[in-house]
């Protein structure tokens, strides 16, 4: 789970040097914002969890099926099938929701929370998932590693909804970094807005999805994917940090909701 | 997990783990020696937290079952098959233990018998079962897919339930939804224990495919239904209030000298999370 282009060049929108884009900032929303953007992967957030504290998926998650097992026939299949949907606007989703580690990237869930999730509007909440990410990311690698389980694309060089950039093809499929974030951001967020716990859980197993219709990993990474990030999620409840950002994107989204006028604080303290 | 009789005692509710699956559920075939020391000896009112009015639905949430001989089905069906082999075997009659007993599933992970657990802990998860009863049986009534056992008619670990099953749908699992969740929120409150108490989770579920009462896809989606679940309840101030006390608690009952589960039990526990049958049968992670 590294950057993809298409996200690069989105971010690159973004990008704190640039000079235009902080003027558009600037002008658009007054105040200069904390810097929270970043770039690429190098300078993505850091996590909460230390390394000792990640759960080890190695030994909870159950290992891919084998290629020659009735799952990994299963598989095989729903990769070939997907092939149906190529150019369609599902495979267009797929394609924009490979976007996982830029400062915009939970917009993807904008629309199921009723509330806009972009880093200057939201930037608690934006931090919080970008660090969840990180999270996710670094305990996935004992398994993935381990596993080394081939890319669904590189038997047949089959289409992707993407470029098989070399991190994609050089990586273990298995479990799905994309699918765990996505599932994790869906709870969390439903967890800070139960009211929208439906539409946002749904989005988090199809932005889960997505990762199969776009033919980079198999129905079984994401499968595993999903049940990584709620593992991850359990860890993340033990931790103090995490906790104090949950407690301020509660209000914070609180507030994002609220009609304009009504502030954070105004709302914490009860105020009119 | 439905139609859950409310039990009268305690300390049966948890030996019961009250998921029960079965429409007429059986009696508790615990003895009592497994209820917890601190139970009180009188029945405390136990409410859901979140309710049928406030229990997400996961209808909308979870995926369809597959469709009958797409390849999701023939999945199921093959596995159902192939896993019929285990019967009479070491990790058949963890299936059968698994049927009943929930929470003490997670002694071994938590290295904490579930005589030395804290009663809030207990009395958490006990109203957990209820909210997790509410979502699995919604989800069952309106899916309405059958128990992969009714087709074949081949064995299947706990028999004297083969009629109440019956009565029952199959998918998501209620057992998985009510497990998966168990291994979370007992995760969050042990997070030293974090990856062995999932793992133990993760097992608990197949399980129910090894007995045959459950295909892959509805334990796999009864662990998503699970995590909804979860984060429906983490959404409940006055659950996360509980939640945090239950999680003092039981760190301070890990940290205080206490008796160790059954070494055995632990070994055959320990190996069937190495091997998930229908996966990795000889044990190759």
């Amino acid at each position: 789970m590294k950057l993809p282009s298409c996200a690069a060049a989105l971010a690159a929108l973004v990008l704190i040097p640039c000079a235009a884009a902080e003027a558009h900032r600037a002008h658009h929303h007054g105040t200069r914002t904390a810097p929270l953007l970043w770039a690429d992967y190098t300078h993505h957030p850091a996590g909460y969890l230390s390394a000792a504290d990640r759960p080890d998926a190695l030994t909870f998650l159950p290992p891919p099926p084998a290629t020659d097992s009735p799952s990994g026939a299963a598989d095989r299949a729903t990769y070939t099938a997907m092939k149906a949907l190529k150019g369609t606007p599902r495979w267009v989703e797929a394609t924009a929701d490979a976007e996982v580690d830029t400062p915009g990237a939970p917009r993807a869930f904008t629309c199921a929370a009723g509330v806009e999730l972009d880093p200057k509007r939201t930037p608690v909440t934006s931090l919080l998932l970008a660090r969840v990410m990180a999270d996710v990311a670094k305990a996935e690698d004992h398994a993935k590693d381990t596993y080394a389980r081939k890319r669904p694309f590189l038997a047949d060089d089959g289409d992707t909804c993407v470029e098989k950039a070399d991190w994609l093809v050089k990586q273990g499929s298995y479990p799905s970094g994309h699918a765990a974030t996505g599932w994790a951001w869906a709870l969390i967020l439903s967890e800070l807005e139960p009211g929208r716990t439906e539409a946002l859980l749904k989005r988090g197993v199809s932005f889960g999805q997505s990762r199969v219709v776009c033919r980079v990993h198999f129905a079984s990474d994401v499968e595993a994917g999903r049940l990584f990030g709620s593992a991850v999620l359990a860890r993340l409840h033990a931790n103090r940090a995490f906790l104090a950002d949950m407690k301020r994107a509660r209000t914070e989204l609180a507030a994002a909701r609220a009609p304009a006028g009504c502030t954070a604080e105004k709302l914490a303290a009860g105020e009119r | 997990m439905s139609r859950m009789v409310w039990l009268c005692a305690f300390g049966a509710l948890l030996a019961a783990g009250a998921a029960q699956a079965q429409t007429a559920p059986p009696a508790p075939t615990t003895s009592p020696a497994t209820s917890p020391a601190s139970a009180p000896t009188s029945m405390p009112k136990l409410d859901p937290y979140l309710g049928k009015d406030r229990i997400p639905n996961s209808i909308l949430i979870l995926p369809p079952p597959p469709v009958k001989g797409s390849l999701g089905d023939q999945l199921d069906n093959e596995t159902y098959a192939k896993t019929r082999a285990l019967a009479g075997g070491e990790r058949w009659a963890l299936a059968t233990r698994d049927a009943t007993q929930y929470v003490q599933a997670f002694e071994c992970p938590l290295g904490l018998k579930v005589t030395d657990w804290p009663k809030p802990v207990g009395l958490l998860l006990a109203r957990m079962a209820r909210d997790a009863s509410s979502i699995t049986n919604l989800a069952k009534d309106h899916f309405d897919h059958p128990r992969p056992f009714i087709a074949p008619n081949g064995p299947i670990c706990t028999e004297n339930d083969r009629d109440g099953l019956m009565k029952s749908y199959s998918y998501p699992s209620g057992h998985t939804t009510y497990s998966w969740a168990m291994g979370l929120l007992l995760a969050e409150m042990a997070p030293e224990r974090a990856t062995e108490i999932l793992a133990r989770a993760r097992a608990f579920g197949e399980s129910r495919v090894v007995c045959g009462v459950h295909t892959v896809s509805d334990v796999e989606e009864g662990r998503t239904n699970g995590s909804v679940l979860v984060a429906a309840l983490h959404g409940d101030a006055a659950f996360r209030e509980d939640l945090l006390k239950a999680g003092k608690e039981l760190r301070a009952a890990l940290a205080a000298p206490h008796a160790s589960p059954d070494a055995g039990q632990c070994r055959i526990e320990a190996d069937a999370e190495a091997h998930t049958p229908w996966i990795n049968p000889t044990g190759t992670k």
